[in-house]
């Protein structure tokens, strides 16, 4: 039986492989592997994977100096590294080696495509955020009014929270945010572990924060693929309180900022938006107190022109009053005047009317009670005795009066005798 | 005086409401000066508590008796 010796064998191997196949081909595969050992040589492994399945495998490398050329060119178009996990397309000549066995050798990668995969990925990934209905929750919270208790997802090395806390214990207006760092890596495979553990520790005291913030410094612009992991998005979108994103990166946002309450391109500009939302806030409180004192005032005024109105109608309303009292008392009096006038006018006209017969009757009366009198006098003069007397009567008179017809004298009573010219007293001897 | 203070949100929402009534709807003298106060009280305190820590205002808080 004929037979080859093991190394006939692998060069024959070697012989037909380089015979058959082209001097290179476009493959796509997803790095699993991946070293760069000390010259600067890359070493990697390639898969293609249906799910969890591996349904082929090789290994690759890349030399040292093409290394440099491609993976400097792929980062400044991809902004992410050659690394375990991402899809490439690649070109590649097939190598077999007599010792090493089979190995892809590459000589390019087409970054763009990468790219495009990338974009797919995400794209599914924000598809499957919606499609769970969870891709709006933070984004839908509102902000707190006056956010000062502030919990700090970042990586306590990273430039981005120095400058962070700089900028916010010093900022200007002395005021006070309480902050606590929850420290994270912010780059690489193990990062959305890592701040997915802190935003649940973060979820154990809740109530002590009004909101979170995810920061990272700015320089390197690459590896911000862990900010589109699907596991460290979901929690993020669904995270009870809001968070804001201050990942400092310049290209399209990660799907963290898309989920993300707020996103802000650099930590600086968290710090600016935290600052400037308590300054808002502040201003708004003396607008009020500015508001509150012009109108305390003007109320104040517009009560004491009141007042000084009310005076004014009272005392008006008093003058008018007093003026048309007297007024109506004038017109009274005159009235009273005036029909006093009339009444005196007119009774006197009735005396006036009254008077003349009156007068003439008077005068009439005393025409006829005169001469009445004078026949009085005249009938008097002829009754009065001392007419009688001078013819020659006399009259006698006891105790000086008219002597009863029927009295019977005793004797020695005394009489008088009235004569025309004298009185004699005799007294009466025998009657 | 209760430690755990209004918050910010409610207290500005009193204070608008206090701006709204003396703008509004002409309170009398009396009640203008208490609103009035309520509502300076209201801005001192969101003022300080924008400026002190939560435990520094708890003193001062204590401080005043």
């Amino acid at each position: 039986m004929t037979h080859l010796s093991l190394f006939e064998l692998t060069s024959l191997i070697k012989t037909e492989l380089e015979k058959n196949l082209e001097p290179s081909y476009w493959v796509i595969a997803e790095i699993s592997d991946l070293k760069v050992n000390a010259k600067g040589h890359c070493y990697m492994e390639l898969v293609e994977k249906e799910g969890n399945f591996v349904s082929a495998k090789i290994r690759a490398n890349i030399w040292a100096y093409t290394y440099r050329n491609l993976s400097g060119w792929f980062e400044a178009i991809t902004h992410t590294t050659l690394r375990p996990g991402i899809k490439i397309l690649l070109n590649a000549t097939v190598q077999y080696h007599e010792l090493y066995g089979m190995s892809l050798n590459i000589k390019d990668i087409d970054p763009n495509f990468t790219l495009g995969e990338r974009a797919r990925k995400r794209q599914e990934i924000i598809q499957r955020l919606k499609d769970e209905g969870i891709f709006d929750m933070n984004r839908e919270l509102p902000l707190p009014l006056v956010p000062q208790r502030i919990a700090i997802i970042s990586s306590e090395t990273a430039a981005g929270y120095g400058d962070f806390m700089s900028q916010i214990t010093d900022n200007g207006r002395h005021f006070n945010f309480k902050t606590q760092l929850f420290p994270s890596l912010m780059q690489g495979e193990q990062a959305p572990k890592e701040i997915i553990a802190s935003l649940l520790s973060i979820n154990n005291q809740i109530s002590a924060f009004d909101l979170v913030i995810i920061i990272r410094g700015g320089g390197s612009q690459i590896d911000l693929d862990c900010f589109d992991d699907y596991e460290l998005t979901s929690h993020i979108a669904q995270f009870p309180i809001p968070i804001i994103t201050g990942i400092g990166h310049e290209r399209d946002e990660t799907i963290s900022d898309l989920v993300a309450n707020t996103r802000l391109k650099t930590p600086t500009a968290v710090a600016e938006f935290l600052i400037s939302g308590l300054e808002r806030f502040n201003e708004r409180l003396n607008e009020m107190a500015y508001r509150l004192e012009k109108l305390g005032q003007q109320q104040l005024q517009n009560a004491q022109y009141a007042i000084i109105n009310t005076v004014h109608e009272l005392q008006n309303a008093t003058k008018k009053l007093v003026y048309n009292a007297e007024k109506e008392i004038d017109h009274k009096g005159l009235i009273l005047k005036y029909s006093i006038h009339d009444f005196f006018r007119s009774e006197k006209r009735k005396v006036d009317n009254f008077e003349t017969p009156l007068h003439k009757a008077k005068n009439l009366r005393l025409i006829e009670a005169d001469k009445r009198l004078t026949n009085l006098e005249k009938q008097l003069g002829l009754l009065h005795p001392n007419a009688v007397l001078k013819r020659g009567f006399t009259m006698t008179l006891l105790n000086g009066k008219m002597i009863p017809p029927n009295i019977e004298f005793k004797g020695g009573e005394e009489i008088e005798t009235i004569t025309a010219q004298q009185k004699i007293v005799s007294t009466v001897k025998k009657s | 005086m209760s430690k755990k203070s209004i918050s910010y949100k409610a207290a500005l929402e009193r204070i608008e409401e206090i701006v709204d009534i003396i703008e509004n709807q002409q309170p009398d003298i009396d009640d203008l000066s208490n609103l009035v106060k309520e509502a300076t009280l209201l801005i001192k305190d969101c003022k300080l508590r924008l400026k002190t820590t939560e435990n520094e205002l708890n003193r001062s808080l204590e401080d005043l008796g």
